[in-house]
């Protein structure tokens, strides 16, 4: 499980520079955000059985220095599926999440960020096999943008990649992957 | 007397056939001037063609068996089987037959082709137009064959037992009499009235076992004894001759895998070197056969998170299968089959599921029939 | 049965058997049966004898060609007849058949006759084929034939021994034996025949 850093150092760094010449804007001190998330699961036989989804989430971010805030989200995802042999059916439950630490620079109206921290994924998959259930950790890194759309109103976008390993039984399967999200908040 | 004797001077003059028929001083036995050479097995075959009665073929052996039993060594008749043929020419068959002659006072015909001094054939003809009875009546069948062989063996009519023209009621042993014009043309000891008769064979089915439950080659044997000797034994699977054995040990490789399973009657018939026969029977139960094509592959039907492992398993019905009541599928457990699960006749495919990804899965499916026996297996090996 | 001197003493010599000595057994047919069953009865005698095969070469028979000199029930189809027995001899190859009568040259004989059934028949000889109108067999087989000696005395001479503890059996006059037979027809309504003694 290893993150793909050097391209998120980059742009954190990117964005760091550019954030010299951000106009100072009101101080975003608090949001929130909350809408719904398409996900696209990265262990190969969860594809298979489920495939992509919708679902859920929402996260809170609180300044804590000039550009850096603290992130904290949740995701939930439930689909089912059928067995591949004997296509019986199938239940799987993900809700995930997490935080971290999130760099946020601010132009006019729009606001980029990028952030990365721990997660966590609670579980549960249930068919004619048994029920497998517990919580396993995992990390997760984000990039988005929000615009500001009336007072401290915002429209926000953002993907996310989770990597977390579980193995309840004698299955070994990432439960994390790629989320893309579309949410509404607010900004105080 | 003297009216006699000249009359007898007068039948001593030129006859047809140089053919005398000899008067023995001490019997009344009369012989016809002709015989079969001493030491004959003479061969028989009867056509059991009378609509008047049932048995007769019985009643023929057994007056063959009286003459037969004074010197086997000496002259013997032996039955050869039964034949159509209901022609008295001379054509190398000894055949006795039934015929209708007529309303006559005939009983039955004795042709009697010889050279010289030796019978060539004889063929009896028996006139079906009288009525006939083996059980005691009128006119008693075997009595006319003692009467008839009495013939055959070269015998002329005397004024005496068996050799009388006349019927005069069942006489089913050789006298004294015949008996010792028998033995003046073959030989033997000269005994009282009605000889020891060569005793019909007896049998017994050894192998398999009454009521056994069989399948693929099977042994099927007898034990045949006989007071002068057993000639063969014959084989019967459903009244279907599977073989006949002339020498002991008496047994046959019954192969059961081209049978429809089910319930088999197996009979042994033996017979003796006159032709008398003795049978045994039994019952046996054919197994189904193992169902064909029994094949299975190990599939992955694991979850996200929960794995799983099936053996999928298949076969098809036996062609020569019948009244199957369902299957059996066993699975070996180290030594042992344990059974694993049990269907209907028409279910042919089973998912053994949650077995283990590494291990190798031994199985066998039985048909199992309507007295609830198991047949043969077919196995299997899943990796 | 008990046996009286004429018989020991017939069993202590040879009788020379004729060709066809009965081998079979037969039912006893009393004379009325003779006579009533026979389409012909006839005395005569025996001119010649021929043996020969059947039309189909399976038996051996022999022909005998029988002079009639009185027809005691009849009619027959003239003077000549021929008689088709069962058996006979040509070459080494001979043929019996039981209970058929046997019959010497010149020999003097009572006889009950039938027609010959089918003379054209593959198992006749082509004698009785060619001579049909006049070919016959004895009825009642070794039953149908009274041999005549030189004494007058009849007897059934089918079977040529002397078993006879049948009362039925012994010879009798010609005499006696054709006031029998004619009686026997006067009960019946059938045909009585001519003389033709020469």
């Amino acid at each position: 499980m290893t993150m793909k850093k050097a391209p998120i150092i980059a742009l954190s760094i990117v964005l760091s520079a550019t954030s010299l010449f951000a106009q100072p804007v009101s101080p975003q001190l608090f949001s929130i955000k909350a809408g719904g998330t398409y996900f696209y699961p990265a262990e190969e036989s969860m594809k298979n059985i489920y495939g992509n989804g919708s679902g859920w989430g929402g996260e809170i971010n609180i300044k804590l220095w000039r550009f850096i805030d603290l992130w904290m989200f949740g995701n939930s995802f439930e689909k089912a599926g059928s067995l591949p042999y004997t296509r019986e059916p199938t239940k799987i439950s993900l809700i995930t999440y997490g935080g971290g630490i999130k760099f946020r620079f601010t132009a006019g109206r729009l606001s980029f960020y990028l952030g990365g921290g721990p997660a966590a994924c609670y579980y549960k998959e249930n068919n004619a096999i048994g029920q497998a259930r517990g919580t396993d950790p995992g990390f997760v890194g984000q990039l988005g943008l929000y615009v500001r759309i009336i007072g401290g109103l915002i429209l926000d976008v953002a993907a996310d990649y989770a990597s977390i390993k579980a193995k309840p039984k004698t299955i070994e399967a990432d439960l994390g992957g790629a989320r893309a999200a579309v949410r509404i908040g607010y900004v105080y | 007397m003297k009216n006699n004797k000249t009359r007898l001077r007068a039948k001593s003059g030129a006859f047809l056939a140089g053919v005398g028929a000899i008067a023995c001083a001490a019997f009344a036995y009369v012989l016809m001037g002709m015989k079969w050479p001493v030491g004959s097995n003479v061969g028989y075959s009867v056509n059991a063609n009378s609509a008047k009665v049932a048995g007769e073929l019985a009643a023929v052996q057994s007056a063959a068996g009286s003459w037969s039993a004074i010197n086997p060594s000496g002259f013997r008749l032996t039955y050869q089987g039964s034949t159509s043929v209901t022609s008295e020419s001379c054509n190398g068959q000894n055949t006795i037959c039934w015929e209708n002659q007529g309303a006559s006072s005939t009983l039955a015909t004795t042709y009697t082709w010889y050279s010289g001094g030796t019978i060539l054939e004889n063929d009896i003809v028996f006139n079906e137009a009288q009525n006939w009875s083996t059980s005691g009546g009128d006119y008693d069948v075997e009595t006319v064959a003692l009467h008839e062989m009495g013939h055959v063996v070269g015998l002329d009519h005397s004024n005496s037992g068996i050799m009388t023209p006349y019927y005069s009621g069942i006489r089913r042993s050789v006298d004294s009499d015949a008996r010792a014009g028998f033995v003046a043309m073959y030989g033997g000891s000269v005994g009282g009235d009605g000889p020891a008769r060569d005793l019909p064979p007896s049998v017994k089915l050894t192998s398999p076992a009454p009521g056994t439950a069989v399948s693929g080659i099977v042994t099927v044997a007898a034990t045949a004894t006989d007071d002068i000797g057993v000639q063969r034994v014959e084989f019967f699977s459903n009244e279907t001759l599977m073989t006949r054995d002339t020498s002991a040990p008496y047994q046959y490789a019954w192969d059961t895998s081209t049978l429809f399973n089910g319930s088999f009657t197996l009979k042994a018939i033996a017979y003796d070197t006159i032709g008398q026969t003795a049978q045994a029977q039994i019952a046996v139960i054919v197994l189904p056969h193992a169902p064909r094509n029994f094949s299975g592959i190990k599939k992955n039907n694991s979850s996200t998170l929960l794995e799983q492992y099936i053996n999928v398993l298949s076969w098809e019905e036996h062609e020569k299968n019948k009244d199957i009541r369902g299957y059996r599928l066993y699975q070996r457990d180290g030594s042992d089959w344990i059974l694993l699960a049990e269907f209907d006749a028409q279910t042919f495919v089973f998912l053994h599921k949650n077995v283990d990804k590494r291990k190798t899965y031994t199985y066998i499916v039985k048909a199992v029939d309507a007295g609830d026996r198991d047949g043969d297996g077919a196995g299997l090996d899943i990796q | 049965m008990r046996l009286s001197k004429f018989r020991k003493i017939l069993r202590l010599t040879f009788v020379a058997a004729l060709l066809s000595a009965a081998e079979a057994v037969m039912i006893k047919a009393p004379l009325s049966d003779l006579v009533e069953g026979a389409e012909a009865i006839v005395l005569g005698r025996v001119q010649s004898l021929q043996c020969t095969w059947s039309l189909d070469q399976s038996l051996i028979v022999t022909i005998v060609t029988f002079k009639v000199q009185e027809v005691l029930k009849g009619p027959v189809s003239g003077p000549l007849i021929i008689l088709q027995i069962p058996g006979g001899l040509i070459g080494d190859i001979g043929l019996k058949v039981s209970d058929t009568p046997s019959f010497r040259q010149d020999e003097k004989a009572l006889i009950f006759l039938k027609m010959l059934k089918d003379p054209n028949s593959p198992k006749n000889s082509h004698l009785a084929a060619q001579n049909s109108r006049s070919a016959y067999e004895v009825f009642e087989r070794a039953q149908g034939k009274f041999a005549i000696d030189e004494a007058g005395m009849a007897e059934v001479s089918g079977y040529e021994l002397p078993y006879r503890d049948n009362k039925a059996e012994k010879p009798l006059p010609l005499t006696e034996l054709k006031t029998k037979i004619k009686a026997l027809l006067r009960r019946a309504p059938s045909s009585r025949g001519k003389s033709h003694e020469k």
